[in-house]
């Protein structure tokens, strides 16, 4: 943001505000360079222009955004990729600035977007701690007092003096880490970086990042990585498109974020069977027994896409029967999407409780109901195979696209299999 | 206007420590993974002086009467051509000298101009000094004012930088203009008498070399320089109050326009 604009005033306790932000982005390139030219023209002739419409071919990256940072908050900000995260982050900075809206801040703001802004690989180690670090806003005397500890953190062993074109990609980024992490704004911004390194150097960026909050800075940190928002952030927003769909407490919003997540890739692959795309691959011989439809039910009987943990978990094959089968057998394979795993493989044929015999021609529907399902949260497709039971013939073989997904419970969990367990701790050696 | 150029002075200043980090990896860094290094920077000069000196010996140039050895004037001359081209280019990179880190890091990209202009300076006074060295070996007579070259060229690099900063704005939304520039300046050298004099043309040359500002601002530059005086004095001093209007206009537009522009650049 230019700084000839007047800041608005913050009350005692607030570091950052954001009123009402609007930023939007043109989508196609033709436009972009008519619009970049026609803007940058009218600007300087100080003729308004439409900042507040969209025009052709334009989209809000971001609509009506509002919230405050609060001093020693840890804010965390997770979407979908082009769900207008990293856009924020660049209008607070001052990146880029708001067709509409104000952000007013309070101290200096850092920003780690990128780690190693500027890095020459010509240049060693110690002359690209001065670069980057001038860069980032430090001055010469903060850098020559923090380079023992910038040095020290990155752990670059020997190499400090060589060009770093020499370091591998790892000792790369724990250098810029290292030097954005010590340039210590007020307000710190951190889009996706505290993925980088080794173990034992993400743990210690981790233990920097909790330093940093304990001497009462702000932090705004946007992550896929939901473990880390979770031990870092106390509150969370969601975007989507642009907009915040959710503004609150980080447990209650992770859950709502894992969900929407489910939700969003079921509506996704639901859209592909609703256009032509049911099948990943099949197997049919002829059209003695043909599958119409398969997938979820609830209790009134209704088809639905997602189910909650520990719930009742029904699911329904429809099939056509044009030639009397003397026994069918059929299976329902659950496949977990993440992992690729068979979650629940059912056999219908199990003579000793359910047997199909002597079916005659029609349209049917078999429905399988697990009272307690104990999947875990996440997106599952559903497999069929319809054979003959008496002579083990393959009618019919679908790997389907149809899918669902389970919801988180409301305590975090992983896996593919949840149960309800209980844990002690017991001291073994005094 | 004065508001946001008082603004853009108050950004150089507090920022000097990132345009000398910037400048010494740019300047330095330039030929470091070359056995010539910094010798580029006068062998360059060399190679077009020498092909006009060539040219002149076998005939194909004629480049009208003087009272000093023609290898020295084309020399100076190229010397301070290359400097305006150089300083043309050098400010129309002033965003893109940025890309790696534009979008990533927030401040004052006008600071980026002085850093490329301070480097396409450097470069011009290690070449002043080689030309210096060589013409002193050769016993060429030097004027007094030949020593004032690095005051005299000003007025080529604020007329250059406007043109550049004017042009990195467009740059970014649309790479018509980076193109089109080389090709304009490689035209715009033969419009202007460097490697010639303006004296003796007649009809159309004479008429587009009077109407040529670059022929006052390299013309009368070089002039001073080689022979201690210059005609159209007068156009040169006129030139010169334009060409630092010119810079100041293209600063408030570079500071109002960029802001426009920058999200243009991912």
């Amino acid at each position: 943001m230019k700084p000839i604009q007047p800041a608005p005033r913050l009350e005692n306790d607030i570091v950052l505000r954001v009123e009402n932000l609007y930023k939007k982005f043109c989508c196609t390139l033709r436009h972009s360079m008519y619009y970049g030219m026609a803007d940058s023209v009218r600007s300087v002739l100080g003729v308004p222009y439409g900042t507040d419409r969209l025009r052709k071919n334009e989209f809000w990256a971001l609509e009506d955004i509002g919230f405050e940072l609060r001093r020693g908050e840890a804010l965390g900000i997770i979407g979908a990729n082009g769900s207008g995260k990293s856009t924020l982050l660049r209008l607070i900075t001052g990146i880029f600035p708001p067709d509409k809206g104000r952000i007013a801040f309070a101290g200096r703001i850092g920003a780690l977007i990128a780690v190693g802004a500027g890095f020459h690989p010509h240049m060693t180690g110690r002359e690209n701690i001065y670069l980057n670090g001038t860069i980032l806003g430090m001055h010469r005397r903060e850098i020559d007092e923090k380079l023992e500890e910038i040095i020290a953190f990155a752990d670059i062993g020997n190499f400090l003096e060589a060009p770093i074109s020499t370091y591998s990609s790892g000792m790369r980024v724990r250098l810029g880490f290292a030097i954005a992490v010590h340039c210590e704004p007020d307000i710190l911004l951190v889009d996706e970086v505290l993925s980088v390194g080794d173990l034992a150097f993400r743990n210690k960026s981790m233990r920097k990042m909790r330093d940093f909050r304990a001497k009462a800075n702000a932090l705004i940190f946007i992550s896929h990585n939901l473990d880390q928002i979770r031990v870092l952030c106390d509150r969370v927003i969601i975007m989507d498109h642009g907009r915040t769909l959710f503004d609150g407490d980080s447990s209650e919003g992770l859950i709502r974020y894992e969900n929407l997540c489910k939700d969003m890739r079921v509506a996704a692959v639901n859209r592909d069977v609703e256009s032509g795309e049911l099948f990943r691959q099949r197997h049919a011989d002829g059209d003695r027994v043909m599958f119409v439809d398969l997938g979820l039910l609830n209790r009134q009987g209704e088809r639905v896409y997602t189910v909650g943990a520990f719930e009742e978990l029904r699911i329904f094959i429809d099939f056509i029967i044009n030639e009397e089968s003397e026994e069918i057998f059929f299976t329902l394979a659950v496949l977990n999407e993440a992992k690729n795993i068979d979650c629940i493989w059912s056999k219908s044929n199990d003579r000793n409780r359910h047997s199909f015999r002597n079916i005659r021609p029609g349209r049917y529907r078999a429905v399988v109901t697990y009272k307690e399902h104990h999947l875990g949260p996440g997106v599952y497709f559903i497999n069929y195979h319809i054979m003959n039971g008496a002579t083990g013939e393959s009618y019919d073989h679908g790997f389907t696209n149809v899918s669902f997904s389970v919801k988180s419970p409301a305590h975090f969990e992983r896996g593919i299999v949840l149960s309800q367990d209980s844990w002690d701790l017991e001291r073994l050696v005094p | 206007m004065f508001a946001v150029l008082r603004v853009m002075a108050a950004d150089v200043v507090r920022c000097r420590e990132l345009i000398w980090q910037l400048f010494k990896r740019d300047f330095l860094m330039q030929y470091k993974k070359s056995f010539l290094g910094l010798g580029w920077i006068v062998l360059a000069p060399l190679l077009g002086f020498a092909s006009w000196v060539f040219m002149n010996a076998a005939g194909v140039l004629n480049p009208g009467t003087m009272d000093f050895p023609y290898p020295a004037f084309v020399l100076i001359s190229t010397t301070l051509w290359g400097f305006f081209a150089n300083c043309v280019t050098a400010a129309s990179r002033t965003l893109k000298a940025g890309q790696g880190f534009i979008d990533q890091v927030q401040y004052p990209h006008h600071t980026l101009l002085v850093k490329e202009l301070a480097q396409a300076y450097a470069n011009f006074l290690i070449s002043f000094v080689f030309v210096a060295l060589l013409l002193i070996c050769f016993r060429v007579d030097l004027q007094v004012l030949f020593w004032a070259a690095p005051l005299l060229v000003l007025p080529m690099l604020a007329a250059a930088a406007a043109i550049g900063l004017t042009a990195s704005i467009i740059t970014v939304v649309a790479m018509d203009i980076e193109k089109a520039l080389g090709y304009l300046l490689s035209f715009m050298m033969f419009l202007t008498p460097v490697v010639y004099t303006a004296e003796d043309r007649t009809g159309i040359v004479k008429a587009i070399l009077a109407l040529n500002p670059m022929t006052y601002l390299h013309g009368c530059a070089r002039d001073l320089i080689v022979f201690g005086s210059a005609a159209g004095a007068d156009m040169f001093l006129g030139l010169t109050l334009a060409a630092f209007l010119l810079l100041l206009l293209s600063m408030k537009w570079f500071y109002v326009a960029e802001e426009k522009v920058i999200e243009k650049m991912i």
